[in-house]
């Protein structure tokens, strides 16, 4: 069931929020073998759905989302519980003073939480593996990977356990899981939306962001999601604007596809299902972005030494508390000459750069989400058309090459031709035109791009 | 598309791990060396294709501070 249905419903009586509570605790509980859910949030959710139930029926309007649940990846502070970040690293933290700033704009929409989600550890990986909680399983195949490091947020609403969920995205980690999951995903326009009560991994790249059941529901969340965090000093202090109402616009939308280096390697499902995007949108191109293969140069070295620079005092501290996937990543970060880091952010005004130039003729580009469908579990070196890739950081690839410029970038999927996977297309558009982007993704949800949930909906209906 | 693109030549990850470790006090166990030494080669490499990019060094660099905005 969608978040704009059950706001409707829950509003018009239909169907109490303690009632939905009830059923989405179910199918949290069902979804227990994809390994999603690092705490259920139970007694909480169900306070605060009694507070909604009390609140229509005194005549009051609990807002947009009224009654609907929703997860928080466990790198969002909630409110008396330690931010674990997918760590053991993190053990010895003093539970959160208060919630994520996210999750007090949701819930001031009358949304309500009810789980903390797995994720790959410090947010540094892009399979949804862990070594502390276990890996999370895709819902459409449980052998394969569900994508990271959002992994657990992208798997309950592909499961059909809650209709929307949070994530953060620093180079692609929610546009990777919601492609190979099948869901809706959007990174907003860096500064856009606050981080404040979020764990940090690389601050110059770090967004919250956003998976939806549809392009509706994500535009229904992602307006409630804006306002002004005075405790964030990276928010943009520019004005909300409100995607909702404009997702049926019909006025039109100039496309490109993107090709150069987002041509390949691309598995035969990546390369037509993002031909069919840009057939939908009636874009032109390919146009290429000759920096593209440096930025994700650049957005890799940023990672590795400001993710160092973050966990450096853990890393000299207790380095047994951090996963073998990434302590020495971390350790190899937080030896990064300054160098190196100085040339990567050059390169970050030298990319942005050309990319507005590529936009000057164009509202939205079209670039394939990841190289190939979800791959097993546990594998390191993954073929894709020829090319052999570390597939742990080669998933990325195409996310990865984007994230430095900070632009607005949704994720559309739908079922591969041949695979039978979910295959996802980023949706590219200019800074603080998220309302755009999301525009253009509902036209590609209407044209086909949009996949059900895994998981019959009996179950929690 | 370059999987891992090559560090620049003579470039010893292993040495330059040590000495490095070394000078911000972080303990690196002998265990851990090889491991660290690859992840700090392949981030040579994407910092070498970087130095290969023409004029990037009379580029200004992308953060930039904003007086009277931080909200902190």
């Amino acid at each position: 069931m969608t978040a704009a249905t059950i706001s409707r419903d829950v509003k018009a009586g239909r169907v109490t929020a303690e009632d939905v509570v009830a059923r989405t605790l179910a199918a949290l509980d069902d979804s227990r073998a994809l390994n999603a859910v690092t705490h259920v949030h139970a007694d909480r959710a169900r306070k605060r759905a009694s507070e909604i139930d009390r609140q229509i029926t005194a005549g009051g309007d609990p807002g947009t989302l009224a009654g609907v649940p929703f997860a928080a990846k466990n790198l969002f502070d909630v409110k008396g519980q330690v931010t674990r970040a997918g760590s053991r690293s993190t053990d010895t933290n003093a539970p959160a003073g208060k919630d994520a700033f996210a999750i007090r704009a949701l819930e001031s929409a009358g949304a309500i939480l009810v789980a903390s989600t797995n994720m790959d550890e410090l947010a540094y990986g892009f399979s949804g593996e862990n070594a502390h909680d276990g890996d999370t399983r895709n819902p459409r195949d449980p052998t394969l990977s569900v994508g990271g490091s959002s992994s657990g947020s992208a798997a309950l609403v592909a499961a059909g356990a809650v209709p929307v969920a949070l994530g953060t995205d620093t180079n692609g980690s929610v546009r990777v899981p919601a492609a190979l999951c099948g869901v809706a995903g959007l990174k907003p326009t860096y500064g856009r939306l606050s981080r404040g009560g979020v764990v940090p991994f690389v601050r110059s790249l770090d967004h919250v962001g956003l998976f939806a059941t549809d392009m509706r529901d994500l535009a229904l969340a992602y307006d409630a999601l804006q306002g002004r965090d005075p405790e964030d000093s990276v928010q943009s202090a520019r004005p909300r604007e409100r995607a909702g109402p404009r997702m049926e616009t019909t006025l039109p939308i100039r496309a490109a596809r993107l090709g150069g280096y987002f041509d390949g390697p691309l598995h035969p499902d990546c390369r037509t299902a993002t031909l069919a995007a840009a057939q939908a949108l009636r874009a032109e191109g390919p146009v290429t972005l000759d920096h593209a293969e440096a930025a994700r140069a650049a957005s890799f070295i940023l990672t590795t030494a400001e993710g160092g620079q973050q966990h450096l005092p853990g890393l000299i501290a207790d380095p047994d508390r951090f996963g073998p996937l990434v302590r020495d990543r971390l350790r190899a970060g937080a030896l990064v000459p300054a160098t190196w880091t100085a040339r990567a952010q050059k390169l970050r005004r030298r990319v942005s750069r050309e990319l507005a130039v590529v936009m000057r003729q164009y509202d939205v580009l079209l670039a394939p989400a990841t190289p190939c469908p979800a791959f097993p579990l546990g594998t390191a070196d993954w073929e894709v058309a020829g090319v052999t890739l570390p597939i742990r950081l080669g998933i990325g690839m195409f996310t990865q090459a984007l994230t430095l410029t900070g632009v607005p970038i949704a994720v559309v999927s739908r079922r591969g031709e041949t695979s039978g996977l979910p295959v996802g297309v980023q949706i590219i558009g200019r800074p603080f035109e998220d309302a755009t982007v999301l525009q253009a993704a509902r036209r590609l949800e209407l044209a086909g791009f949009h996949m059900t949930s895994a998981v019959p909906e009996a179950i929690h209906a | 598309m370059r999987t891992f693109p090559p560090p620049p030549p003579g470039f010893d990850a292993t040495a330059f791990a040590k000495e490095a470790a070394q000078a911000i006090g972080l303990p690196l166990p002998a265990a851990d060396l090889a491991e660290v030494a690859l992840n700090l080669e392949r981030t040579a490499g994407f910092a070498q294709m970087l130095a290969e990019v023409p004029g990037l060094d009379n580029e200004e660099p992308a953060p930039a501070f904003r007086p009277g905005e931080d909200a902190g």
